[in-house]
């Protein structure tokens, strides 16, 4: 495997959520993985957001489905 | 999440859009972290403040947090979050470039975390010290010290 360009906190962290988002590409990916593997602040900066991603979501789940899909499509139909 | 619904949303989000809100985000709200805020040296000595804060929101709060999101802002943050579209397929529905979901969901994340944060203040979840007051609003003098 190719080597892996190791990255500093500060490039980790511009990338975090587009990562944590599964959105990034195989490189900046492995970049960003590798730091999380070595920096105990990132690391636990990425479990935070991880958290709060989940919580949102499962607020989110609590109101009704319908009514939800509802709110959502209102917000879209004033755009 | 249903083939119909999603369709639906497409359909709906055709009309071209008119924003007032600049795109640009100014640093202080995209690049608000409560994470930092949470490690702040006032608050050495929880355990684990971040995990702390989280169990302390209730999803009430977060709903709230949510709804109070700039719509341009709070679309993104729903239809991925709470949704799990990809950045493509929203960009599909809003009908922008994939770039712009990705600024309006860094921004609109940094302003739920801003809101998430004052509100923990307020409710009084998050207890500051005297050293923190400069940069932080002045306790409540009923709260217990
Ligand atoms: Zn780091």
């Amino acid at each position: 495997m190719k080597k892996i360009k190791t990255i500093g906190c500060e490039e980790a962290l511009k990338h975090l959520l587009t990562y944590l988002d599964r959105e990034l590409g195989p490189v900046k990916r492995r970049e960003v993985e590798h730091h999380i593997e070595i920096c105990r602040t990132c690391f636990s900066r990425a479990e935070f957001e991880k958290l709060l991603k989940t919580q949102i979501r499962e607020a989110g789940r609590e109101t009704a489905g319908a009514e939800f899909e509802n709110k959502i499509k209102t917000l879209l139909g004033r755009f | 999440m249903t083939n119909t619904f999603i369709s639906d949303c497409r359909k709906r989000a055709v009309r071209p859009q008119t924003e007032t809100f600049s795109e640009n985000p100014s640093d202080a709200e995209t690049a608000f972290s409560l994470f930092e805020e949470l490690h702040q040296p006032f608050l050495f000595g929880w355990g684990n403040p971040e995990k702390e804060f989280l169990n302390k929101l209730l999803r009430e709060d977060l709903m709230k947090a949510m709804d109070a999101l700039p719509e341009l802002f709070r679309i993104v943050v729903m239809l991925s979050d709470l949704e799990g579209f990809s950045y493509h397929e929203m960009a599909e529905i809003l009908k922008v470039p994939v770039g712009t979901v990705r600024s309006r969901l860094a921004r609109g994340r940094g302003l739920l975390q801003k809101a998430l944060w004052r509100h923990a203040k307020e409710a009084g979840l998050i207890k500051e010290s005297k050293k923190s007051s400069e940069r932080l609003y002045e306790k409540d003098k009923n709260d217990r010290l």
